[in-house]
């Protein structure tokens, strides 16, 4: 991120721009940055619609202003909300794009339709933000040896350079978080921060979980490999449902075959110039079954599919002497493979802790009820 | 949905070609790795131009290979599926399509390259197949 620039925010809702916006104005104020609050309408948006459109970009702008930052809002018209929002990016010679995320991915898309289509089209970078009511204190910055793989370096040093920024506009501080024993040497750009270091075992989320206290703020980059990439996304949005996160995106062209690379990685798909017809995501249903001689797994394995999944119904049986679990996942996805291997690549993460239990999978037909 | 023992699946893993003549161990070592996965006729099980993260080996049932409306192969037990895009690190090159109910076995993405090494049968199927698609 360039210093002095412009912050663009695009605002689908009144009711997280002041969240959006406080951290935009806060990531902004440390240089003399500014904030553009963005709301598109396009032609089949309702009054009720274009009216919470100019009332997000006001409390978006007037949140950025209350912590010092110069702030502007301003709706948009347009056909298309992506080409619009990137229409003024380029416009303005915006420096980073702060947008909101629910929390929570589908199997086609990482952060959603709108923000993927973002992600996959910007140039430059991107922070994505789950935020929550409490108000923004310490800031952790979580770092694993996925991190300083190649490919990795450009993404650190964006998440570094925003959560220095952070720490400045907060009075609570800075946590470096070396999660799974980190010991390689750290990277310059966040050496340069000289923060507090604590070292933690496991996975960034996990890490995570250790130390977040609500309204701790983490700024995550996204490892290139695929458990990166649910790390710093899903995997922590379950592990710290308290705190903000903010996922460090550096899109620019030199770096964007990584981010896709973990994307793919993931089982998900960015696709820039996606064809509509073929992405429409519908729900399909597969039933996971488990079965082992010892301890009941079944926890492990909806804990992993609820990720990318619903469990709408489950049953236990004893057959032969083993225990089996069946479980029928509702997943949304845009065709039966991608499900299926949306399931899979979870189980897979999950499938140290099942110990010997074999899984297999049986995809539901149309006419085929699968009765539990 | 009928369970799928170790056992059940080492004895199915080891009437495919390209595991023929393994040992226990290395059944035993193919079953922790491949999963079994069953689909209903009619399912698209690998769409092309998608990314690849798994590869399949028909253990049950007739698959269509089909590109653009029109049908390049038939497969059936023993074949493997979407090995070429794991190979390529590209995108699935045909739509493959279940013709009949079908019982597969799945790996993924990152075993595969240590099971072409363990199991030099495998690796010649696929040698042979790769070689029949690329054009020099």
């Amino acid at each position: 991120m360039r210093p002095g620039r412009l912050i663009v925010v695009p605002l689908a809702s009144p009711e997280t721009a002041p969240w959006l916006g406080r951290l935009a104005g806060m990531l902004a104020q440390s240089d003399g940055g500014e904030v553009a609050a963005v709301s598109v309408v396009t032609p089949t948006t309702g009054p009720t619609r274009s009216r919470q459109a100019q009332e997000a970009v006001d409390h978006a702008a007037a949140a950025a202003r209350e912590v010092g930052a110069r702030a502007t809002g301003q709706v948009v018209s347009g056909q298309q909300v992506t080409t619009a929002v990137l229409d003024v990016v380029d416009e303005r010679d915006a420096s980073l794009v702060l947008i909101g995320w629910q929390g929570h991915s589908t199997v086609s898309n990482v952060f959603g339709q709108l923000i993927d289509s973002i992600m996959g089209r910007s140039t430059v970078p991107l922070a994505v933000v789950r935020p929550t009511p409490e108000p923004p204190a310490r800031v952790i910055l979580p770092i694993s040896d996925d991190h300083l793989l190649p490919g990795g370096e450009r993404g650190m040093t964006l998440a570094a350079g925003i959560a220095g920024r952070l720490r400045d506009a907060t009075t609570s501080g800075m946590v470096l978080l070396r999660a799974g024993g980190l010991t390689a040497a750290l990277p310059a750009s966040v050496a340069a921060l000289g923060a507090t270091s604590l070292e933690l075992p496991g996975s960034v989320a996990s890490a995570a979980a250790g130390v977040a206290r609500a309204g701790d703020i983490i700024v995550t980059a996204v490892a290139p490999t695929a458990e990166g990439l649910r790390n710093a996304t899903t995997h922590l949005a379950w592990a710290t449902p308290a705190s903000w996160q903010l996922v460090a995106i550096d899109v620019g062209p030199p770096a964007e075959v990584d981010v896709v690379s973990a994307v793919e990685g993931a089982g998900m798909v960015i696709e820039p110039v996606a064809d509509p017809a073929e992405d429409v995501p519908h729900l399909v249903e597969v039933v996971v079954a488990v079965d082992g001689e010892d301890a009941d797994p079944w926890k492990a394995v909806e804990n992993a599919v609820r990720l990318v999944g619903a469990v709408v119904a489950h049953s236990r049986r004893r057959e032969d002497g083993l225990l089996v679990n069946e479980g029928r996942v509702r997943i949304l996805a845009p065709d039966p493979g991608t499900a299926l291997s949306a399931i899979m690549l979870e189980l897979d993460d999950a499938r140290w802790g099942l110990g010997p239990a074999q899984i297999s999978y049986r995809l539901v037909g149309p006419d085929d009820p699968a009765p539990l | 949905m009928r369970r799928t023992s170790l056992d059940a699946k080492q004895r199915r893993l080891g009437d495919v070609p390209a595991f023929a003549g393994s040992t226990p161990a290395e059944l035993a070592r193919l079953g922790q790795v491949l999963d079994v996965v069953t689909v209903p006729a009619g399912t698209v099980i690998l769409r092309r131009d998608r990314l690849g993260h798994e590869f399949h080996v028909v253990l049950d049932g007739t698959v269509r290979v089909e590109r653009d409306g029109n049908t390049l192969a038939t497969l059936t037990r023993g074949s493997v599926l979407g090995e070429l895009a794991l190979l390529d690190r590209t995108a699935r090159n045909a739509d493959v399509i279940a013709e009949t109910p079908v019982v597969l076995a799945t790996g993924m993405r990152r075993d595969f390259p240590a099971l072409l090494e363990e199991f030099p049968a495998l690796a010649r199927q696929i040698r042979d197949t790769y070689a029949s698609r690329v054009t020099v």
